[in-house]
């Protein structure tokens, strides 16, 4: 376990170095989403998304200075790697959640002088909840392919695969709703009262799934 | 005598490069350096050695054990220095060593800041402001301050000012002195190698050519300087490969007791570890 922690501090400590650039970009995010008038849109939609992209650019520091080839000279074993890194992105994509959930409240609570109003916070955890799944569903398609192609080509392939993927997907759903007579607001309401869990365990299905496939790439991959 | 690391028939194919059965043993308490041109297949052979690359053939053995099923407990005590990779240039000595100490048991912190101090790096600046010779100074430091017992170096003096380079041979010397501890060392600057190393491995082409004792290269290897005459006068098996220049031949003898002997030649010139390697690759037989 110290070895998965060794590779999760390694990224923690390395992020850690560009800690005043992220401070002012999260400052300047808050306060400029906080004087806008969607500042429930930015905050809990653009929180997590903020600190998703801040987990999946572990992957371009570690190319900055060829980090992969040091660390396995170390007593690790490349699946330690792969299993650390999603751990890592977790951690820093599910503290965006919270952050962003925290910061919504907050900016709410300031602005009406009403912190806890059951309806707001109903539609604030829906749209936090909403940006974090949609953030880790793009991660689990990216880090198997920056793991394949690098973090400078596997970025350009993945903006060509999530668009691929969009137009595919949105083209199976229209067609298969056509097909079965129903529409995107009957679709919606059926599956309401589960929404939650079929998200949450599509999303866990992913990763793991992303995992996996990562492990394999990686085992394979010459350093 | 014990050895440290035992490599045998080590194969690893590429497109257009190949390490062919690479084998070559490493004596405790003995600093072994591999020498070779760029792409001669030091850093493959290294790769192979800590298992970064998976090698087609072959085996390696630390400490006695099998790499491949023992990988974790043998690298523990490895310290590696890698020519091209290390940390984060953003990371700070200190901050290296929070990472560092949860990946070795034995990460000594006390040790590693004597050594920073030693080296009179600061703990708090990042690496990416150090100059070469701190940045390596720096990644010794780091590969030394788990008590390891091999220290593989890739290239660690390449690019550094003389003086540089003197201090971190001096340390590798420090390093060895209890015979505990033994250093496999890749270079293409082969005189730093006279100075430290008990035996030279040379390799060629993905091809081990020869491991022999220095001083053994230094004391019994000579170089016959001739005109095309005496060089007709010499049995082909008496040399190992000559080099034509415009005006002489350089013709490198292995022994060159026997064959000032034999030929009745008075001045046979010591020739240095690069003279050998320049007339191996470069050479004719």
């Amino acid at each position: 376990m110290n070895i998965i922690k060794g590779l999760i501090v390694k990224d923690f400590q390395t992020i850690k170095s560009y800690k005043s650039t992220i401070f002012f970009m999260i400052l300047l995010f808050v306060v400029c989403s906080f004087l806008s008038n969607n500042f429930v849109i930015s905050l809990s939609v653009f929180m997590p998304l903020l600190f998703g992209m801040l987990g999946l650019s572990s992957f371009s520091y570690d190319d900055l200075a060829k980090v992969d080839k040091y660390v396995l000279t170390f007593p690790v074993n490349k699946k330690d790697v792969v299993k650390a890194r999603y751990m890592y992105i977790l951690i820093v994509t599910l503290s965006g959640t919270v952050l962003g959930l925290i910061f919504t409240i907050l900016a709410q609570g300031i602005k009406t002088s009403s912190f806890f109003d059951k309806e707001f916070l109903s539609s604030v955890l829906a749209s936090v909840i909403g940006s974090s799944v949609g953030i880790m569903f793009i991660q689990s398609l990216q880090i198997p392919i920056m793991y394949k192609f690098g973090a400078e080509k596997g970025r350009i392939i993945q903006m060509i695969m999530i668009v691929v993927l969009m137009i595919g997907i949105s083209l199976i759903v229209t067609t298969l709703m056509n097909f079965l007579g129903i529409s995107l607001e009957n679709l919606l309401s059926m599956l309401k009262n589960y929404l939650i869990v079929i998200l949450g365990i599509t999303m866990i299905a992913m990763y793991l799934l992303s995992f996996i496939i990562s492990c394999k790439i990686y085992c394979k991959k010459e350093i | 005598m014990e050895n440290v690391l035992e490599v045998k028939d080590l194969c690893k194919k590429y497109m257009g490069f190949e390490l062919k059965n690479v084998n070559f043993i490493i004596p405790k308490g003995m600093i072994i350096g591999l020498i070779g041109e760029n792409g001669a297949g030091k850093t493959t052979t290294i790769k192979a050695i800590l298992n970064i690359i998976d090698k087609d053939k072959g085996q390696v053995k630390i400490f006695g054990l099998d790499l491949q099923q023992n990988e974790k407990k043998i690298k523990q005590d490895i310290g590696v220095v890698l020519d091209d990779s290390f940390l984060s240039e953003y990371l700070n000595p200190k901050s290296i060593s929070k990472i560092m100490k949860n990946f070795y048991p034995n990460w000594d912190e006390k040790l590693y800041f004597k050594y920073l101090e030693k080296f009179e790096l600061p703990l708090d600046k990042i690496s990416k402001e150090f100059s070469s010779g701190m940045k390596m100074k720096l990644k010794i430091a780091t590969a030394i301050s788990h008590k390891p017992k091999l220290l593989i170096l890739d290239e660690p003096t390449s690019g550094l000012d003389p003086v540089a380079r003197n201090d971190i041979l001096d340390i590798f010397q420090e390093f060895i002195e209890d015979g505990e501890h033994s250093i496999l060392l890749s270079s293409h600057i082969t005189s730093d190698l006279e100075h430290i190393a008990d035996y030279i491995t040379f390799i060629n082409n993905g091809e081990i050519i020869f491991t022999k004792p220095k001083d053994e290269l230094t004391e019994n290897f000579g170089i016959v300087k001739c005109d095309e005459n005496d060089f007709q006068k010499f049995n082909k098996n008496d040399y190992v490969k000559y080099k034509k220049n415009k005006y002489e031949y350089d013709v490198l003898i292995e022994n060159k007791y026997e064959f000032k002997r034999k030929y009745d030649i008075s001045v046979i010139d010591k020739p240095s570890i690069e003279d050998i390697m320049l007339i191996y690759i470069k050479g004719e037989k």
